[in-house]
C-alpha cells in the first residue's frame, strides 16, 4: 500500500519520467491501433510488431551504441521491409494473406532471435537491454530515452488528428473515397507508416512479443461501447492510458517483471469485461434481453388468451382463475403465477382473492396481439401465397414483435380487414 | 560432427516435419493465424501443468495444454460470433491474452518453473542432449527426441488414416458436410493435433519457431507442387534441410539454434518463390515473355 | 398453388424458415417436389435460391420447419443425396487433381480407414468421361477453365450415384456448349428416375431445361410443372421488388434479436 502511495504522489522525478513515457506510449499506440482494427489489419499490426526486431539489432549493430534514434530507424526500416514482404508475397505468388503474414512474422522474428543472440554472445557491455524489447521495461524509460519516443508519440497523435476525417472515411468506405478523388493510395501508406512507428515506440512499454495487443485491443473494447468513431478512438487511448500506467506501477513495484504481458493483462481485462458487460454491445445485455423478449411474450400470452376467453363470452372483464387460463392455453402453473403477478403489477390485471380481471390496459394490450396476429395471418396467405393451415406459427412469434408504425403499415396494405383467414373477426379499438 | 550435434540436428528435424504436416492443412485451410494463435496461447497451459505435476515429462502437459489449445480456438469463434468481433481481432485479443498470462506466471514463479522468458521465445534446443531418458539405469539417449519421435509418429497415423476426410473438409467443407462428413469434428481433431505438437515441440523450439516450421515448409511445398500428397513430403524435405542448415548457420555464428532454422525456413522460401518450376516468380516471367 | 398429388415426394419442405442473424432470408417455405424430375429455382439475386438448397441439405441451421427426402429426415439418407456446390465456394488452387475431385464423390460410400479401390477409379473414370473430361484426368485443377471446373465437380456428384442431386448454378462462367452437354447429362439422369434440382439463372432456358420450376424470392411464389407455373404474373411477383413489409419486419427481427420461433428458446451462450 505505501508504495502505491508512493508512487501515485509523483514525488520521484523518476516515477513521473516513467509514467509519462509508458501512458504517452500505449494511448498513442492505441489511437494509431483503433485505426490499424477498423481497417481489419490487425495481424498485419502484429507482423509489424515482430518483424522489428531485426531491426533493433541491426541499429544496434551498426551503430554499435543503444541510441534509440539508431534502434527506431532500424526498427522503422524493418518494419517497412515486412509489409512490403507481405505485400509481395500476396501479389506475386498464390500464397493467401494470412500465411504470408504467418510467414514473414516468423521468419522475421527468428532472425531477430539469432541477431539478438549473437549481440549477446558478443559480449558488449552495452547491450544488455536490448532484451527488454522482448517484453518490454517501462522503468527504462529515462532521460534521453524518453525526450526522443515521447517525440514521436507526439508526431503520431498529430497525425492522426490532422488525418482523422479521411482514416474514419477509408475505414468506413473505400471504394467511396476513391470515387470522391481522395489520394487513397497515400492515405493508406501514410497510416501504414504510422502503423510502424506506433509499434515501433510501443514495444519499449509492452515488447515486440505482445505488441499487437496494445494496438488491437484497446479499440476492441472500445468498439463495445460505442458507434461513433471519435468516441471509440478517445476510450482506446483512455484504456491504453490506463494500461501503461498499470505497467509502469508494475515495474515500479516489481523490477524484475516485464511489463508487457501485465500490460496486456490489463488491456485484455478491460476488453473481456466491456465483451460481457457493455450496454447494447455487450454478451450479458443479450442475454438479458433475451429473457426481456421472453417476458413479453409470455405476458402476452397471457393478456392474449384472456381476451380470447372475452372474446367467447362477449364480455372481457369477467373474472378468471388459473385453470381456465391452462384450459385454454398451456402455462406450467408456477409460471403462469409469476406472469398473472406481474401483469398485475404493472396494472394489466386486477387481482381479486383467486381470480383476475383485465384492465382497460390490459384488454387493450390483449386486443392489439390478436388484431396483429389476425392481420399477420391474413397478410402471410395474401402476400405470400402461404396456406392458411400453415400461418399460425409465424404469426404466434410476429404479434409480440410488431411496431406501431408497422402495424399501422400493415393495417393500410390490407386495406382495414375484417377478417382473418379462419374468419375470426379482426378486432379495432 | 559429434553425438551432440547429430541429436539436436535430428531433434530438430522430427519437429520440423511434424510441424510442416500439419501446416500443410493449416495454410490450406486459410488458419496460418489461427496455428500461430495456438502456439502462444498453450504457454499459461504449459506453466500450470509444471506446476501441478512439477516435471515436464507427464502426459498431463500433453493433454492438458492440448486441450487449451482447443479451447483458444473455441474462444476466438466465440468472440468472433457471440461477440461479434472481427475475426483478425479476436485471434489478436486471445493468443496476446493468453501468452501475457504464461509469460507472468513464469515470472511469479520464477523459483518453482524450470522456463524462463527466453525459453519461453526461442527454446533451449542445444540443451537437448544434456536432458536424456534413463531407462534401468542407463541413459538411452535424449528425451526430446523420443517425445518429439513420438509425436510424429501420432500425427503421419493422424494424417494416414484421416487423409482423405481432411482432404475433402479442407477443400470443400460444403461438400464434406453434404455428404455427412463432420467438419466440426476434423477441425477440432487437426486443431488438437497442432496443439500437442506445439507443446511438444515448445521447450525445444519455443513458440515462434514452431510458427515458423508451422508455415514456411509448408508454404515453400505449396509453391512447388500441385499434389497434396508430395505437398506433405516436400514439406518435410523443406523443414528438415531449414534444420540442418539452420544448425550449422547457428553454431557458426554462435546465436540461437532456433533463431537460424526460422531464418534458414525464410530463406529456402525465399528460394521458392523465385525458382520454382512451376510457381515460381522467375518462370512466371519467362513463360510471360513470348506472349508479350 | 399447384398442390398436385405427388404421390412419392422426393423432396418435402415444411414450414421452412431460415435466417442470418435473425433475419429471415426464407419465410415459411411450403412445398413438395416429385421424384425423377428435373427442377429449376430461379428468382432474382438474393432471393435465397441457394440458401434454400443449403438449408434442404442441412447446411444451415432452421429457424423453423423440417424438411424430408424420400420421407426420411436428411441424417439418414445422406448418401441417398448429392451437391454441386458454386464453382467460386472453393479454392481452385488447392493443390489436387481432376481424379482426385471426383474420387471424393466415392468417400461417402468408402468410410474411414479404406482407400478407394479399383472399382472407385472405374466409376470416376466412367462418371469423367460421361462429362466429357476423360483428356483431362490428371490435371492439376488450377490449370481448369471455368467450364471444366464446373464439369469435373459434376462428374464429382455423378460419382456417387445418388438419388437427389442439388446444384447451385452449374451454368455460370460456362460455354453455350457444355451448358448444352450437362443438360443432356441432366435429362439422362432424370429419365433414371433421378431427381435434379438446380438453381438458374437464365430465364430464356427455363422452358426448354426444367419439367418442374420453383420461383422464389425470399417467399415461395410458386412451384409446380413449368408449363403451368412459368407465367407472365408469376414472374411479375418473382421479380416485381421485394415486399417493404417484410423485410422491414425481417430488420426488426435482427435488431431487437428476437427469436424466429415463440417457443424456440435459442441458447445465446
Amino acid at each position: 500500500m505505501n508504495s502505491l502511495f508512493e508512487f501515485f504522489s509523483f514525488a520521484d522525478p523518476n516515477i513521473r519520467f516513467v509514467v509519462i513515457g509508458s501512458v504517452l506510449l500505449t494511448a498513442s499506440s492505441a489511437i494509431v491501433g483503433t485505426f490499424t482494427f477498423l481497417h481489419k489489419k490487425s495481424l498485419v499490426g502484429d507482423a509489424i510488431a515482430h518483424a522489428v526486431l531485426p531491426g533493433i539489432c541491426l541499429g544496434f549493430i551498426l551503430s554499435g551504441t543503444k541510441n534509440p534514434a539508431y534502434l527506431i530507424t532500424g526498427a522503422f526500416i524493418t518494419g517497412w521491409i515486412s509489409l512490403i514482404g507481405v505485400e509481395y508475397i500476396t501479389k506475386h505468388t498464390r500464397i493467401k494473406d494470412d500465411t504470408a503474414i504467418g510467414l514473414v512474422l516468423s521468419v522475421f522474428f527468428g532472425i531477430g532471435i539469432l541477431m539478438l543472440t549473437v549481440i549477446q554472445k558478443g559480449g558488449n557491455a552495452s547491450q544488455s537491454g536490448l532484451d527488454h524489447f522482448l517484453f518490454g521495461k517501462a522503468a527504462a524509460l529515462v532521460g534521453d530515452d524518453l525526450i526522443v519516443f515521447g517525440a514521436v508519440a507526439v508526431t503520431l497523435l498529430i497525425a492522426v488528428f490532422l488525418l482523422f476525417k479521411e482514416f474514419s472515411l477509408l475505414a468506413f468506405d473505400k471504394e467511396y473515397a476513391k470515387a470522391i478523388g481522395l489520394p487513397v493510395r497515400w492515405i493508406d501508406l501514410v497510416l501504414t507508416s504510422l502503423t510502424v512507428l506506433a509499434v515501433v515506440i510501443g514495444i519499449q512499454a509492452v515488447g515486440v512479443v505482445l505488441m499487437a495487443a496494445i494496438l488491437i485491443t484497446p479499440a476492441a473494447a472500445a468498439r463495445f461501447w460505442t458507434n461513433k468513431i471519435n468516441v471509440m478512438v478517445l476510450l482506446a487511448s483512455v484504456f491504453g492510458a490506463f494500461s501503461g500506467l498499470s505497467g509502469a506501477y508494475i515495474s515500479y513495484i516489481a523490477p524484475a517483471m516485464p511489463t508487457g504481458p501485465w500490460i496486456v493483462i490489463v488491456i485484455s481485462t478491460i476488453a473481456f469485461i466491456s465483451f460481457f458487460f457493455a450496454p447494447k454491445r455487450g454478451v450479458i445485455n443479450r442475454v438479458l434481453r433475451q429473457r426481456n423478449i421472453r417476458r413479453t411474450i409470455n405476458d402476452e400470452n397471457v393478456l392474449k388468451t384472456l381476451y380470447q376467453l372475452g372474446e367467447e363470452n362477449k364480455d372481457y372483464f369477467i373474472q378468471r382463475n388459473k385453470e381456465e387460463i391452462i384450459r385454454r392455453r398451456r402455462f406450467s402453473p408456477e409460471a403462469l403465477g409469476k406472469i398473472l403477478q406481474r401483469l398485475e403489477n404493472q396494472g394489466y390485471l386486477d387481482k381479486t382473492s383467486k381470480h383476475w380481471v383485465l384492465t382497460e390496459e390490459g384488454k387493450a394490450r390483449g386486443q392489439r396481439v390478436v388484431r396483429i396476429h389476425r392481420l399477420w395471418e391474413l397478410y402471410l396467405t395474401t402476400h405470400l401465397n402461404i396456406a392458411p393451415d400453415h400461418v399460425h406459427d409465424d404469426a404466434d412469434t410476429i404479434e409480440h414483435l410488431l411496431t406501431p408504425e408497422l402495424e399501422v403499415e400493415l393495417e393500410r396494405l390490407l386495406n382495414y380487414p375484417k377478417v382473418d383467414p379462419h374468419k375470426s373477426e379482426i378486432p379495432y379499438s | 560432427m559429434n553425438n551432440n550435434d547429430l541429436s539436436i540436428i535430428f531433434t530438430a528435424s522430427l519437429v520440423a516435419s511434424s510441424c510442416a504436416l500439419l501446416g500443410c492443412f493449416l495454410i490450406l485451410r486459410k488458419m496460418a493465424m489461427v496455428g500461430d494463435a495456438i502456439s502462444h496461447a498453450v504457454l499459461p497451459g504449459i506453466v500450470i501443468a509444471f506446476l501441478i505435476s512439477g516435471s515436464r515429462d507427464s502426459m498431463t502437459m500433453l493433454i492438458g495444454a492440448g486441450l487449451i489449445g482447443v479451447l483458444t480456438t473455441f474462444l476466438i469463434e466465440f468472440l468472433h460470433k457471440k461477440a461479434k468481433l472481427q475475426t483478425d481481432a479476436s485471434i489478436g485479443v486471445t493468443f496476446t491474452w493468453l501468452f501475457a498470462i504464461g509469460v507472468v506466471l513464469i515470472s511469479l514463479f520464477a523459483g518453482k518453473v524450470d522456463l524462463d522468458q527466453d525459453c519461453v521465445l526461442y527454446g533451449e534446443i542445444a540443451y537437448v542432449p544434456l536432458d536424456t531418458l534413463i531407462v534401468g539405469g542407463q541413459s538411452i539417449g535424449p528425451r526430446a527426441l523420443y517425445i518429439m519421435g513420438i509425436i510424429l509418429t501420432i500425427i503421419i497415423l493422424f494424417i494416414w488414416i484421416g487423409y482423405k476426410e481432411l482432404f475433402l473438409t479442407t477443400f470443400d467443407p460444403a461438400y464434406a458436410s453434404a455428404i455427412g462428413i463432420s467438419t466440426t469434428l476434423w477441425h477440432y481433431l487437426l486443431m488438437g493435433a497442432v496443439s500437442a505438437t506445439t507443446v511438444a515441440s515448445f521447450e525445444s523450439v519455443g513458440a515462434i519457431l514452431v510458427v515458423a516450421l508451422l508455415i514456411a515448409p509448408a508454404a515453400t511445398a505449396y509453391l512447388i507442387t500441385d499434389n497434396l500428397k508430395w505437398m506433405l513430403v516436400i514439406a518435410c524435405i523443406a523443414g528438415i534441410v531449414a534444420s540442418i542448415t539452420g544448425y550449422f548457420f547457428a553454431v557458426w555464428l554462435d546465436g540461437s539454434i532456433a533463431g537460424a532454422i526460422a531464418a534458414m525456413a525464410g530463406a529456402i522460401f525465399v528460394l521458392a518463390m523465385i525458382f520454382s518450376p512451376t510457381h515460381g516468380i522467375l518462370m512466371k516471367k519467362i513463360s510471360a515473355q513470348p506472349e508479350s | 398453388m399447384d398442390n398436385e398429388n405427388i404421390v412419392y415426394p422426393a423432396l418435402e419442405v415444411h414450414d421452412l424458415t431460415v435466417a442470418f442473424d435473425r433475419k429471415p432470408v426464407l419465410w415459411n417455405i411450403d412445398l413438395t417436389l416429385p421424384e425423377g424430375k428435373l427442377v429449376g429455382i430461379v428468382g432474382p439475386n438474393g432471393a435465397g435460391k441457394s440458401t434454400l438448397i443449403k438449408a434442404v441439405m442441412g447446411l444451415l441451421p432452421l429457424s423453423s420447419g423440417y424438411v424430408k427426402l424420400f420421407d426420411q429426415p436428411i441424417n439418414d439418407v445422406r448418401k441417398r443425396i448429392s451437391y454441386v456446390p458454386q464453382r467460386e465456394s472453393v479454392d481452385w488452387d488447392f493443390p489436387a487433381s481432376v481424379l482426385d475431385v471426383v474420387l471424393m464423390g466415392r468417400y461417402s460410400k468408402l468410410g474411414l480407414f479404406k482407400r478407394p479401390r479399383k472399382a472407385d477409379y472405374d466409376v470416376a473414370l466412367d462418371c469423367l468421361k460421361k462429362v466429357g473430361m476423360e483428356a483431362y484426368i490428371n490435371r492439376q485443377i488450377s490449370q481448369l477453365s471455368g467450364g471444366q471446373q464446373q464439369r469435373t465437380f459434376l462428374a464429382r456428384a455423378l460419382a456417387q450415384q445418388a438419388d437427389i442431386y442439388f446444384m447451385d448454378e452449374p451454368f455460370a462462367g460456362v460455354d453455350a456448349a457444355t451448358e448444352k452437354a450437362i443438360i443432356n447429362l441432366l435429362r439422362t439422369m432424370t429419365e433414371a428416375k433421378k431427381t435434379v434440382i438446380v438453381v438458374h439463372h437464365d430465364l430464356q432456358s427455363v422452358t426448354q431445361y426444367f419439367d418442374w420450376l420453383l420461383m422464389l424470392n425470399t417467399r415461395l411464389i410458386a412451384c409446380g410443372p413449368t408449363s403451368t407455373v412459368f407465367t407472365q404474373q408469376n414472374l411479375q411477383e418473382t421479380y416485381g421488388g421485394k415486399l417493404t413489409l417484410l423485410s422491414d419486419v425481417g430488420d426488426l427481427i435482427r435488431r431487437e434479436n428476437f427469436p424466429n420461433r415463440e417457443g424456440v428458446t435459442r441458447k445465446v451462450l
